[in-house]
């Protein structure tokens, strides 16, 4: 187990590292942040102080070698715009995003799972019919367009549920989060049914398209022949087998609801990273940019590995390479 | 004579292909007696597993027994409604399939899948019972240690022993009936001999009646003493073993016999009967052997009755390889 975590934590520095070297050649190549920040009525003198300040004088591998060596230190640079700390913004939006993906993803699950296994179970249903049809159109209208459909129906026409912020925040173990005043949970509302909606057709294809290969197994028709229920084959057989495969997508789509839930947060202009994020590229804030990438690499490094451990917990055919017993 | 434990009145099961009802067995008679076993033999796709899965109320829609009674122990079960099947199947008569691989659930314990045998036909069983009935269960079926191979997994089993474990599933309820569906076709030869041997021990020790589904008369001549020969969804010849092995009646059962290869000459080719099973939706007129057949006749387009050719002895063929008795 400790050979097995501790080459995970050398994959992630692995990819931490190649991703960092070529967000810096990326940006470098894009643009240069100066042309950007700079009014164009600034004396060039001024001009030079800022570049200087920004170290964007120095060739890029010094800038990368000061980056990386800082880095290694805890510390990811300024935000060229805010000049502030970039790690210290980023984990300032962080609870507004896991708030929403984790809504997201709780409703991709409660209600995707139980709407695939009906469409499994009965494929020929109308309701089953239907649930399909959903979900491809859940599939393929864009998210935004979703988006503002909802804010459009529910906000504008119905004026039931606000259309944008996140409400009144109260801490939970120090973070502040919506979905525990009213008034915070009326604003998650829309947009985490926006940014479920694509998870949950995911979800249902997946599930159902396991319900139906698990109807076919040997080991269905055997524990058929044995005289059981239905209800114990669905939940304890067929559930079992077609969950378990479910757990690694989920657990991957978490990590990809952080990271582009900012569509939905510009829609509902939802106070979290993806809105950072979408403001610094568009600045050229390298730091920013790197800081983002870097937690969103390390997030997704975490989520896999919390992945594959709790497949390997739940699924006896599998265990960890690498690991002794 | 006392009544047969099981006994199949003109079965006919039929499956929807390209929209039409076709049957995949017909005419279907046969009986077993307590404790008897009995042989169902033919080459593949000739309707064996279809007539074991009508017995145990398996067949699925669109699929359906058309005609027919299968009585067990004078209850027809043709007629009998879904939740009395269910309470009949693996309590009073259990089946046991090919693929020993894949009979078992892959993420559910030994235990698990035991003991929800015990408790679908008898809800207030308790644990401690349930438990000791199933490690006796295992014992019985030759596994060593049963105690602690009840909280393994399927994948730690070979086939041949997890096929031992589906065959102590079958047993626990004590049924009057086991269907075997061809259970050591997967299995290599010397495994498939001792659970022959075993099988058939514990059929004579519970008292239970065994149909043996094979294409493989080897199987059959040590072990049963009825054999039912099956082509093209109907019953072709029925006899007491040694009969049948030696005076075959009919020339499909006598290619079925020339095909093993026990009759063969050193060097000699090994026998095949030319041609393949028709499709059950390609199923030529009158005697469905007949465009495979050297002996064939005009007269052999027409409705071929099953006849007597001495006591217990019947064949559907108008070229009949001995002469009445
Ligand atoms: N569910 C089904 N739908 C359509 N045809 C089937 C089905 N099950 C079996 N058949 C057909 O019935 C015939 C007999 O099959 P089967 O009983 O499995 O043969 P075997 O003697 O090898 O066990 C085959 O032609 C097969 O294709
Ligand atoms: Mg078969």
């Amino acid at each position: 187990m400790t050979a097995y975590l501790l080459r995970r934590s050398f994959q992630t520095v692995l990819t931490l590292f190649v991703m960092s070297v070529l967000v810096f050649v990326g940006v470098y190549m894009i643009g240069n942040p100066v042309d950007v920040l700079i009014s164009a009525s600034a004396t060039p003198q001024e001009r030079q102080d800022i570049i200087r300040a920004f170290g964007l004088d120095q060739p890029v591998w010094t800038q990368y070698w000061t980056f990386l060596t800082n880095s290694l230190a805890g510390d990811l640079g300024n935000s060229f715009v805010f000049n502030q700390p970039a790690l210290k913004l980023i984990l300032s939006r962080m609870p507004a995003t896991l708030e929403l993906a984790f809504c997201a993803l709780v409703l991709a699950v409660f209600v995707g799972i139980p709407l695939g296994v009906w469409a499994g179970l009965k494929p020929d249903r109308l309701t089953s019919r239907m649930i399909m049809t959903f979900s491809i159109l859940g599939f393929s209208l864009p998210t935004f367009w979703i988006g503002l459909m909802l804010v459009m129906l529910f906000s504008v026409k119905l004026g039931w549920l606000p259309a944008s912020g996140r409400g009144q925040t109260v801490e939970l173990l120090g973070v502040p989060v919506s979905f525990l005043t009213w008034d915070g949970l009326a604003h998650l509302i829309l947009p985490a049914i926006n940014l479920a909606l694509y998870k949950v057709s995911l979800v249902i294809r997946l599930t159902r398209a396991g319900v139906i290969e698990c109807l076919q197994m040997e080991y269905i028709r055997f524990a058929r022949a044995k005289g059981l229920t239905d209800a114990r084959i669905v939940f304890v057989h067929v559930l079992k087998n077609t969950l378990i495969p479910l757990i690694t997508v989920i657990g991957l789509e978490l990590g990809s609801v952080i990271a582009f839930a900012v569509v939905t947060e510009t829609v509902f202009s939802w106070p979290g990273m993806g809105k950072l994020i979408i403001d610094a590229i568009g600045n050229l804030d390298r730091p920013l940019i790197l800081a983002y990438l870097m937690i969103i690499v390390l997030m997704f490094s975490l989520i896999n590995l919390v992945v594959d451990i709790l497949y390997s917990v739940v699924d006896p055919r599998v265990r960890l390479e690498g690991g002794s017993e | 004579m006392t009544n047969p434990a099981l006994s199949v009145i003109g079965l006919e099961t039929c499956f929807r292909i390209r929209g039409r009802m076709v049957p995949a067995v017909s005419d279907v008679d046969l009986f077993v007696d307590k404790g008897e076993i009995i042989g169902l033999v033919g080459e593949s796709g000739s309707g064996k597993s279809v007539t074991g899965l009508s017995i145990m109320g398996l067949i699925d829609k669109p699929g359906e027994i058309t005609k027919g009674k299968i009585l067990l122990n004078g209850e027809d079960l043709v007629s009998a409604g879904k939740e009395r099947l269910r309470q009949i199947r693996g309590a009073r008569i259990a089946m046991i399939f090919q693929d020993p691989m894949m009979t078992l659930n892959p993420v559910l314990r030994i235990d698990t899948q035991m003991m929800e045998a015990l408790s679908a036909h008898d809800s207030r069983i308790d644990a401690e019972t349930a438990r000791t009935r199933c490690r006796d269960a295992l014992g019985q079926v030759g596994i060593p240690s049963p105690e602690e191979r009840l909280k393994a997994y399927p994948h730690q089993f070979s086939g041949g022993m997890r096929q031992r474990v589906a065959i102590a599933i079958a047993l626990l309820n004590r049924p009057d009936i086991i269907i075997a569906d061809e259970p050591t076709t997967a299995l290599d030869v010397t495994i498939q001999g001792q659970i022959l041997s075993e099988m058939q021990k514990l059929c004579r020790d519970t008292g239970a009646g065994l149909v043996w589904i094979t294409h493989d008369l080897t199987v059959v001549a040590g072990l049963t003493t009825r054999v039912y020969v099956m082509y093209g969804g109907r019953i072709v010849e029925l006899g007491a073993v040694d009969d049948i092995l030696d005076r075959p009646i009919h020339p499909y059962t006598r290619g079925l016999i020339r095909s093993v290869p026990w009759h063969n000459r050193p060097g000699e080719p090994l026998y095949q009967i030319p041609g393949m099973t028709p499709a059950i939706d390609r199923m030529p007129a009158g005697c469905r052997f007949h465009p495979r057949c050297a002996l064939a006749t005009p007269e052999c387009r027409g409705d071929i009755p099953l006849s007597a050719f001495g006591p217990g002895r019947f064949a559907r063929c108008v070229h009949p390889l001995v002469e009445d008795s």
